[in-house]
């Protein structure tokens, strides 16, 4: 999903909103069931049932592990989608540069001789130097981008499982409440793990990036044309 | 400017060639100064930590780069506007040369026409 700052903040809150509701309806679901647990003991003092305590424990757990997530949630992608806008201007400003700099590649108004010459072999990487910042600045872009898309993509099936849980806790049968809450942990921890592989690609990346002409750019620097 | 020892110079290009590698100096200085308002995101822990740790990195390496490139930039401009006046000394110079050597042959030739004219005495 691509990301939006207005849609993120809308599922975001719709999330948050819908968590904290969470532990009451839960709570009032648990009651119900420990109701039908003490009719059910009533007809068959030799059954038992602990579907109440279950209720409690795992929605705990989800919501705890959800507002876990939320935390994480909160900040970043914002971060990062702004971040990307940003490397985004810096790309086109390189692009520019290139452009310039492929220009400058003849020693100006037919210069030539010693200095002239010299000025032009030294300033034959400038350009691709510039070119080579404009890779990176794309691959930074991107790796942002996508990192702010991939958190967009985790919250929204956030708001998906939790809201499935919210519309179960009216159910009038335990065994279903139970059941969607069982279902939904895990659903998000499944997709948790896909989110948390996602985010290998742009780190891979990004990681990438320093490596690229060792400690200088492009392989040994941007060239020194100034020493005539 | 032009010699016979086959180099020939705009000086006026060479000043206009060293605003354009200053004005990209300048764009590089931009670039830093942008890079700084987004080069540390957040998060020592969670599950966004390991790519923000290497968001931040680059975002550093990538800086220094620009720092280099707009060095070497400026140290280009500065390169150009030094040949420029050494150019234009050298230019000063042979011009006043010239003028030197057409007065001492002046000077040779009326000393020249001094001797001439104390030896050949009129009759």
């Amino acid at each position: 999903m691509t990301f939006d700052p207005v849609q993120y903040m809308n599922t975001l809150t719709e999330l948050q909103n819908t968590n904290a509701k969470l532990p009451g309806r839960i709570q009032e679901a648990a009651s119900l069931a420990g109701i039908a647990a003490g009719i059910e003991w009533a007809l068959d003092p030799l059954s038992s049932s602990n579907t109440r305590d279950e209720i409690l424990n795992k929605g705990r757990v989800l919501v705890d592990t959800i507002t876990a997530y939320l935390e994480d949630l909160v900040e970043l992608p914002f971060s990062m989608y702004s971040a990307g806008l940003t490397w985004s201007d810096i790309q086109i400003t390189f692009g520019k540069m290139g452009e310039t700099l492929a220009g400058l590649q003849n020693p100006p108004g037919e210069w030539t001789g010693v200095a002239g010459g010299k000025y032009a072999d030294n300033i034959q990487q400038q350009d691709a130097a510039a070119d080579g910042m404009e890779a990176c600045a794309a691959v930074i872009s991107n790796a942002c981008f996508n990192v702010a898309d991939y958190g967009y993509t985790f919250l929204f099936e956030l708001l998906d499982n939790v809201t499935n849980v919210w519309e179960s806790l009216f159910s009038l049968d335990p065994g279903a409440v139970l059941g969607a809450i069982v279902g939904a942990s895990l659903t998000v921890s499944g997709d948790y793990e896909t989110f948390k592989t996602s985010l290998g690609g742009p780190a891979r990346a990004l990681k990438a990036i320093p490596t690229q002409g060792g400690s200088d750019f492009p392989s040994g620097n941007w060239p020194i044309a100034a020493q005539l | 400017m032009s010699g016979s020892d086959g180099f020939s110079v705009n000086l006026s290009s060479l000043i206009s060639q060293a605003g354009t590698w200053n004005s990209q100096a300048d764009q590089m200085r931009t670039v830093i100064q942008q890079i700084a308002t987004v080069d540390q995101v957040g998060h020592a822990d969670g599950v966004f930590a390991p790519v923000a740790r290497q968001y931040n990195t680059a975002c550093a390496q990538v800086s220094l780069w620009c720092c280099q490139g707009e060095m070497q930039m400026l140290a280009i401009a500065s390169a150009l506007q030094k040949a420029k006046w050494s150019y234009q000394s050298a230019d000063d110079w042979s011009t006043h040369q010239l003028a030197d050597e057409k007065l001492k042959i002046d000077h040779s030739n009326r000393i020249h026409d001094l001797i001439n004219g104390v030896t050949r005495r009129p009759t």
